[in-house]
């Protein structure tokens, strides 16, 4: 048995003595917040963004990434934390969450949940009128659309996220590009069927085309034939979910997380990538 | 800190002694647990977005659409299975197997049709922005909902103590037998409360998004656990004992975010037990109910 880890990017998940496991899409979460902790350090801390909240789900994936984040802010020493908390995953309310953050009077606020969260949280900090100088959430850009129709344009707004595969195109060497499976995702999934596309859409299809590759190449279906054919595509493959790398212990370390912002576009808003500047395709805007 | 934790906790609280109240009125009245009342309250939430994006119908109106439909709802689906169940010799564990199945079932059909994709409702149609209470900074949607809520218990109060229906429901939450004895159609009356109880779990799931932030079929399962939570706690039994329950829920809750916030989640399961240990018939029970 080999197991092809979709997304379950959870630092603890990869060692050294299980290498019946590979990840496909989404680099391992450890590493995820680099570009978020860049972006404070090198370019927010200039513009007087000197505090920062970091709130975060305490689960693997959440957890993990608040960890990273909170190493990087500390090592660089730009930033001080003034409020750092987990809660439940099946947190569902933050209006006293977000008035003890406001308490704390942080200049950042990093909000680290799943989709149910992220959604309740920009809601409740819709509804509460704080305003934040910078506020990150990874669901706003993984899961554009759908964060959208619950949360709504407005409650989206100045928004920091990631930018996930589904909005930046890169150059594929096997299987369909974006604009052609978005196409032909819309095809099968049209609107109103209640199937959104968003990043998860492109994990799966990224994945059944490691697979695919994989299978086509392993000499055989033993454990360590196929650990040896999903291995041998690291650094050759390029899909749409971009290059794909696997570190010694299966770990994805060629898809990378650029750090994106949801900006108006007319009465609605647009999800861009802002850093680091090799990646960007707008310009950062810090609230004042 | 502690002031707006406390007052935000009451606000959120009477939202949660709407979920718990029908659970409570069918335990009162029948002596069973509707393991599927979350299931109902999702299919409120579910009713309630259907009706908004559908046909642009304001909450406050699909909730009135949704009372109607879910009393219509409750009645046949009492004398489907209510009935049967009292006729076991052990109805309340019966009623738990039975109704977890159901909600079960609920959950999988929902997540069939509907897809596991959150749902919800724009936050504008209740209004967008905070209502400052004590220094306590609110949003508009809980506040609608603790109101609704409130006006809801005392509806419920009205139906117990000011109607002739209502009379004969205590007569028959005091012993079914004697009511039974004395000529009262227990079936009818049980029905009708088996109606309202599914309406008013209907009427929490449709303020469920502005609460909860947004619906999957797979909430109901949770839902249930606090809501039982807080009915042990006020007293099971006891529909008013209810508006207590969700108050000490509410702000309990809103102080574990504050203080101990990794922890928040096991609030439900700590009143259980803390309330089971100290004070096993509720803060409004007279004494321990012998099987």
């Amino acid at each position: 048995m080999f197991l092809f880890d979709v997304s379950g990017t959870g630092g603890t998940f990869f060692t050294k003595d299980n290498p019946y496991i590979a990840l496909m899409a989404d680099p391992v979460s450890t590493i995820w917040p680099k570009y978020v902790a860049d972006y404070l350090n090198q370019v927010a801390s200039k513009e007087g963004v000197k505090t920062l909240a970091i709130l975060y789900a305490t689960n693997d994936f959440t957890g993990t990434q608040a960890k990273a984040l909170r190493g990087f802010i500390q090592k660089a020493g730009k930033l001080k934390i003034v409020y750092d908390q987990g809660v439940p995953t099946s947190t569902s309310n933050y209006t006293v969450l977000i008035n003890n953050i406001a308490a704390a009077k942080p200049d950042a606020v990093a909000e680290l949940g799943f989709p149910g969260n992220d959604i309740a949280f920009l809601r409740n900090l819709q509804d509460s009128g704080e305003k934040f100088r910078f506020l990150f959430s990874i669901y706003a850009g993984e899961e554009f659309d759908l964060l959208r129709k619950n949360v709504g344009a407005d409650g989206m707004k100045w928004a920091f996220t990631y930018v996930p595969p589904s909005n930046y195109t890169y150059k594929v060497n096997f299987g369909m590009d974006l604009a052609q499976y978005k196409a032909a995702w819309e095809k099968k999934y049209p609107k109103g069927s209640g199937v959104d596309f968003g990043a998860n859409a492109i994990y799966g299809y990224h994945t059944g085309l490691v697979i695919q590759r994989a299978l086509a190449t392993a000499k055989g279906l033993s454990q360590m034939d196929i650990h040896d054919a999903v291995f041998g595509l690291s650094g050759k493959l390029k899909t749409l979910d971009g290059p794909f790398v696997l570190n010694s212990e299966g770990a994805q370390i060629g898809a990378i997380t650029p750090l994106g912002q949801v900006q108006p576009d007319g009465k609605d808003v647009k999800l861009v990538s802002v850093y680091p500047p090799k990646f960007a395709n707008a310009k950062a805007v810090l609230g004042k | 800190m502690l002031i707006g934790a406390i007052v935000a906790g009451v606000v959120f609280g009477l939202y949660f002694t709407l979920v718990g109240l029908g659970l409570n009125l069918v335990f009162g009245v029948m002596r069973i647990v509707n393991l599927a009342h979350g299931d109902f309250v999702m299919l409120g939430g579910y009713a309630a977005w259907w009706l908004l994006s559908a046909f642009g119908i304001h909450p406050l109106v699909a909730a009135v659409i949704v009372l109607v439909v879910f009393v219509a709802l409750g009645m046949p689906l009492y004398y489907l299975i209510v009935p049967q169940l009292q006729r076991a010799r052990d109805s309340e564990m019966l009623s738990l197997i039975l109704f977890f199945g159901l909600s079960q079932m609920i959950e999988a059909v929902a997540t069939i049709f509907l897809g596991t994709t959150e749902r919800s409702l724009p936050g504008r149609v209740l209004g967008i922005g905070p209502i400052i209470v004590l220094g306590a900074r609110l949003p508009k949607p809980w506040v609608f909902s603790a109101a609704v809520s409130a006006v809801a218990v005392a509806a419920v109060y009205v139906y117990l103590y000011r109607t002739r229906l209502g009379t004969l429901t205590r007569a028959v939450m005091v012993s079914r037998d004697e009511a039974l004895a004395t000529g009262i159609d227990v079936h009818r009356v049980s029905a009708i409360a088996f109606g309202i109880s599914l309406a008013l779990a209907g009427i929490a799931g449709v303020f469920a998004p502005f609460m909860l932030g947004s619906i999957t079929p797979d909430i109901g399962v949770g839902l249930n656990i606090t809501a039982f939570a807080v009915i042990v706690v006020g007293t099971l039994g006891n529909p008013l004992g209810t508006v207590v329950g969700g108050i000490v829920y509410g702000v309990s809750l809103m102080l574990m975010q504050t203080y101990f916030s990794s922890w928040a989640n096991l609030l439900p399961n700590l009143l259980l037990i803390a309330v089971l240990l100290v004070r096993p018939e509720g803060l409004f029970g007279r004494q321990v109910r012998r099987a």
